[in-house]
């Protein structure tokens, strides 16, 4: 069965186990482009897992993912990785930079990656970093950050690509609020900005408050939508 | 991505700096002790593959005897090669007369010397300068005219020396051919063989810790890495442009410590080439591994670290959200004691097939594959000990190591194999070599360190070339040569000249002689195809008075003056015969009169060295009748000859073991610290739940001693039964069991604890790494 002609990105009837565990029982969810989704839950619900399986990053055990038309669960691998780069942007809790590395080559990675040229990749990023206020801190290792400032480190990586779907998950959960609101005023502009659909991954109510449309995931399954902004 | 997978190397922080470095350094040791040994190898090829002009034979169509002078078309020489000694060394002699202006000329000198004249090498040159006259210029008749180059020698510390002679002389002298070509063909030294191959397998079983010391550097803190791999991932790199990074990274930290192993391996080369690492210097040029060598350790080592780097990423699963082990790998079983099994059995056979020709070589395969067998066992003897540490001792650190050693007691096993394969060779040199020893320098033989045996007879035929460096010399086979020289050759020196030689002697301040006569007057040449050559039993005849002046042959019946004795024990080449007592109470008495006896031999005991190169250079200038090949020495310097070989085994795998030591502890160093960066995040928290810093040192500290007792303890007992096997099957009948000593548990112990003191030298990293304070991770 086709997705909702509105849908850019569409997971229908996902089921996925780890082990004997089962963390997606039938979830079904659909993002439009340029929609900003909150998906809820509490611990252990599975709502990391619809994240990651609406991003490519696993294939469901059943089920369909559709991401612009096309299969996204049927695609290889390096077609994945391709779209990851190209289409997708994410924003985790932590652990996506490379601490080794600048804040600019943090960056510029997903455009050298794609052999966009190095001047134009780095020049991309430092327009990035001035827009989620990290001018001038283009040459400092992220390992030597503030939390708050590794995720819009993050951020401008994520955006500085154009993805067509942001995936956020807990981008906040390890800020202080005021930080938090930061990050996702700066999250949220950008992504309206740009009109980036974004799937935002989240137990803190105020953080869902910022979506479009929220949605709460329990034992695997997706609820009905609880109300449209 | 190649240059990004550089520049992430490049420029990866401290820590990145830190491991880059680390492995550099790891990497440039391996690779400056395998240009080392590379360098020695190809040393002792040039040097065992010279054109060996010492085998110069008889022309063909010729008598082997020189009567003649005369020479087809000028283009023959005579030649008269012999053995000397000087200081216990020996000197090759080759006394030539060319016969024409085409006389071949031998390598490393530009024209044959004249009569008067001769070239030296430039070691004996130095000691001709030094050394008085009289206890070694004089044995060369004529002037210095140069000095001999180097495709004549084996090494600058050759004692070598060409004598030139008028034509009609040298023919005179028993020994000399006639020679119409010079031998270009390398030599067949007896020991070069094995030799060559101990360098080969010693090479290669030396190269597998050098290369887990590289693989280990390389791996390290991979699982950091690897983690930074996932992050790329997740912003879009594939799988293939990670192995690109992966393959960078590696290959750039091998290039920079192979090209820093070269520099160091270039600083350390004269010191090398000045070593002795077999029995004498090489020359320092030889001393190179060559540009192919150089050559195939830059492409080689950087190429092998890159192709492990993409071979270790298989073993996980690198997806945009982290990096999952792939499934653990199933416990070792038993099974993997069956290699080792069956290198025992191996050796055993080997053993039991081996001939007195062969020397043990039957049983090398199974030594081999007992050593393979110990590397294949060890993961096995590492999860044993896994299970058995902490039912031993108490507390959090043993549960903690046996957990980690039985999840990968393959990795754990891998730190620790070098150093396993050096306690089983130090401990089978240790076992083997004092017996070895035992059978050669009896108490006898060191008590008769002063006391010289020249004999004048033909010299035994012996099996090898250790000690026995003189042969039969031409003229003197059976039914060869004159009547006259029959006889030399079967009773010695003429009585004339027997006694013109004892007056001389006894004329040598601080010498005793001895004679030993022969007693038979006249007779073929003893012996004959396949009998002992020299004097038959009972054909001597010994003034008592020079028995009691040596000792240790023996002493004769009260009342005696003279004995009849069979003294043919005298001249074999191993010193715990002829060191053998020949007379005692029973032994015929004989007429005290000596006129009309043939001189068979002299004993000489001397009062100090100067006084026995003084005698040496007597004898070599007043009894060129003689018909022994073999050169007038100590039976301490006998012992020593013999000595020589089982001295440079000895120094060989002391070496091995010292490399294979260093080689292995700083593998295990780098393991050590790798495991602790890569375990940062487990050992932070535990820390921070409250664990002590001492605690986390027991765990790193058990998790390398565990495996490396309990496989060095297996290597250790192995290698010791199979030293005794060898002893009661090699061995002279009655040897004692080998015996390890202090100095053994010494040397093992220092090397061993040496090794961990590496290891400790990594802990502090552990505290640093693990304190509390990182416990905020990137």
């Amino acid at each position: 069965m086709e997705p909702p002609l509105t849908a850019l990105i569409h997971g229908r009837d996902l089921y996925r186990s780890f082990g004997q565990t089962p963390a997606l029982q039938g979830a079904t969810l659909s993002v439009g482009a340029g929609e900003i989704v909150a998906v809820m839950g509490p611990s252990g619900s599975g709502k990391s897992t619809l994240l990651h399986c609406l991003a490519g990053i696993f294939t469901p055990d059943q089920g369909e993912v559709w991401f612009d038309g096309q299969r996204l669960d049927q695609m290889s691998d390096a077609r994945r990785t391709r779209l990851r780069r190209t289409d997708f942007g994410f924003v985790f809790q932590f652990g996506q930079l490379v601490p080794e590395l600048t804040v600019a080559d943090n960056v510029a990675i997903p455009m050298l990656l794609g052999r966009v040229s190095r001047g134009q990749a780095y020049a991309t990023a430092r327009t990035w970093l001035d827009r989620v206020g990290l001018a001038g801190l283009d040459r400092r290792r992220t390992g030597e950050l503030s939390g708050g400032q590794a995720q819009r480190v993050a951020l401008a990586r994520a955006l500085a690509g154009q993805p067509r779907v942001l995936f956020a998950d807990e981008p906040t959960g390890s800020l202080d609020s005021a930080t938090g609101d930061k990050v996702m005023d700066l999250l949220l502009g950008a992504a309206r900005q740009e009109h980036t659909a974004v799937v935002l991954v989240t137990h803190d109510g105020r953080v869902a408050q910022y979506a479009d449309r929220t949605v709460a995931v329990h034992d695997g399954r997706v609820s009905e939508p609880q109300g449209a902004r | 991505m190649f240059r990004f997978g550089v520049r992430l190397s490049l420029t990866g922080g401290r820590e990145g700096r830190t491991r880059l470095i680390v492995t550099a350094v790891a990497v440039a040791i391996g690779v400056a002790i395998l240009l080392a040994v590379l360098a020695d190898f190809h040393a002792f090829q040039v040097t065992s593959n010279r054109s060996f002009w010492e085998g110069t034979t008889a022309s063909q169509g010729t008598a082997a005897s020189a009567a003649s002078t005369e020479s087809a078309g000028g283009r023959m020489e005579l030649w008269n090669y012999s053995d000397d000694i000087y200081q216990g060394r020996t000197i090759e002699r080759l006394d030539v007369a060319a016969l024409g202006s085409h006389a071949p000329v031998l390598p490393g000198i530009s024209r044959l010397p004249g009569p008067g004249q001769y070239y030296a090498s430039p070691a004996l040159a130095a000691r001709l300068r030094s050394a008085p006259r009289s206890q070694l210029g004089d044995r060369f008749p004529g002037a210095l005219i140069g000095t001999i180059g180097q495709r004549a020698l084996t090494g600058p510390d050759e004692l070598v020396i060409f004598v030139g002679y008028r034509p009609a002389t040298l023919a005179s002298l028993p020994s000399t051919i006639r020679v119409d070509k010079i031998a270009t063909a390398a030599g067949k030294q007896v020991w070069s063989p094995y030799f060559r191959v101990a360098f080969i397998g010693g090479a290669l079983a030396f190269v597998l810790p050098i290369l887990i010391l590289i693989g280990t550097a390389t791996r390290l803190a991979a699982a950091r890495r690897e983690e930074r791999y996932a992050a790329l991932r997740l912003t879009g790199a594939t799988s293939r442009q990670i192995g690109v990074i992966a393959a960078a990274d590696s290959l750039i930290s091998a290039l920079l410590g192979t090209l820093l192993g070269i520099g160091v391996f270039l600083l350390l080369r004269p010191a090398l080439a000045g070593t002795a690492i077999t029995s004498e210097r090489y020359f320092a040029d030889q001393v190179t591994p060559t540009l192919a060598g150089y050559l195939g350790v830059l492409v080689v080592v950087p190429a092998a670290a890159a192709v492990t780097g993409l071979l270790s990423l298989r073993r996980v699963r690198i997806s945009p959200l982290g990096v999952s082990r792939k499934v653990t790998p199933p416990a070792p079983s038993k099974w993997r004691a069956l290699p080792l099994t069956a290198g025992l059995v191996l050796f055993v056979v080997g053993l039991a097939l081996t001939s007195k020709k062969s020397i043990g070589a039957t049983a090398i395969p199974g030594l081999l594959v007992t050593m393979i067998g110990l590397v294949i066992a060890g993961p096995w003897l590492t999860a044993q000990a896994a299970r058995v540490v902490p039912r031993l001792l108490s507390g959090a650190a043993p549960v903690l190591a046996a957990r980690r050693l039985a999840d990968n007691p393959k990795a754990a096993f891998r730190s620790v194999s070098g150093l396993v394969l050096a306690v089983f060779l130090g401990t089978m040199v240790a076992a083997l070599l004092p017996a070895i020893q035992a059978t050669t320098a009896t108490p006898t033989a060191r008590a008769l360190d002063n006391v010289l045996l020249d004999g004048f007879t033909v010299s035994p035929v012996c099996g090898n070339s250790v000690n026995c460096t003189g042969s039969a010399p031409a003229g003197y086979g059976p039914g060869a040569g004159s009547a006259a020289q029959q006889r030399i050759a079967a009773e010695g020196l003429p009585p004339a000249a027997g006694a013109a030689v004892l007056t001389g002697l006894r004329q040598i301040h601080g010498a005793q002689a001895v004679p030993i006569y022969s007693q038979a007057a006249g007779g073929a040449l003893a012996g004959g195809a396949g009998g002992p050559a020299g004097p038959q039993p009972g054909n001597s005849v010994i003034p008592c008075a020079g028995l009691r002046l040596i000792g240790a042959f023996g002493t004769c019946a009260p009342g005696l003056t003279a004995v009849q004795a069979s003294t043919w024990s005298l001249y074999g080449d191993n010193p715990s015969y002829t060191t053998k007592p020949f007379v005692n109470s029973h032994n015929p008495a004989a007429k005290a009169s000596y006129s009309g006896l043939y001189l068979q031999a002299v004993l000489v005991k001397v009062d100090s060295q100067a006084t026995l190169e003084r005698v040496r250079t007597f004898l070599d200038t007043h009894t060129q009748l003689s018909a022994s090949g073999t050169a007038p020495r100590t039976f301490g310097e006998a012992v020593q000859v013999r000595e020589g070989v089982a001295t440079t085994v000895q120094r060989l795998i002391d070496i091995a073991v010292a490399l294979t030591l260093i080689v292995a502890g700083c593998s295990l160093a780098v393991a050590a610290g790798g495991g602790v960066v890569e375990r940062k995040r487990p050992f932070t928290l535990l820390r921070l739940s409250g664990m002590p810093a001492a605690t986390l040192n027991r765990v790193v500290l058990m998790e390398a001693v565990a495996p490396l007792v309990a496989a060095a303890a297996v290597a250790a007992g192995v290698a010791y039964i199979m030293s005794v096997l060898t002893v009661r099957k090699l061995g002279p009948e009655g040897s004692p069991t080998p015996v390890l000593d202090h100095a053994y548990f010494l040397i093992m112990g220092a090397g061993l604890g040496g090794a961990l003191l590496v290891l400790l030298a990594a802990l502090p990293l552990l505290g640093r790494v693990s304190s509390p304070a990182n416990v905020r991770f990137e």
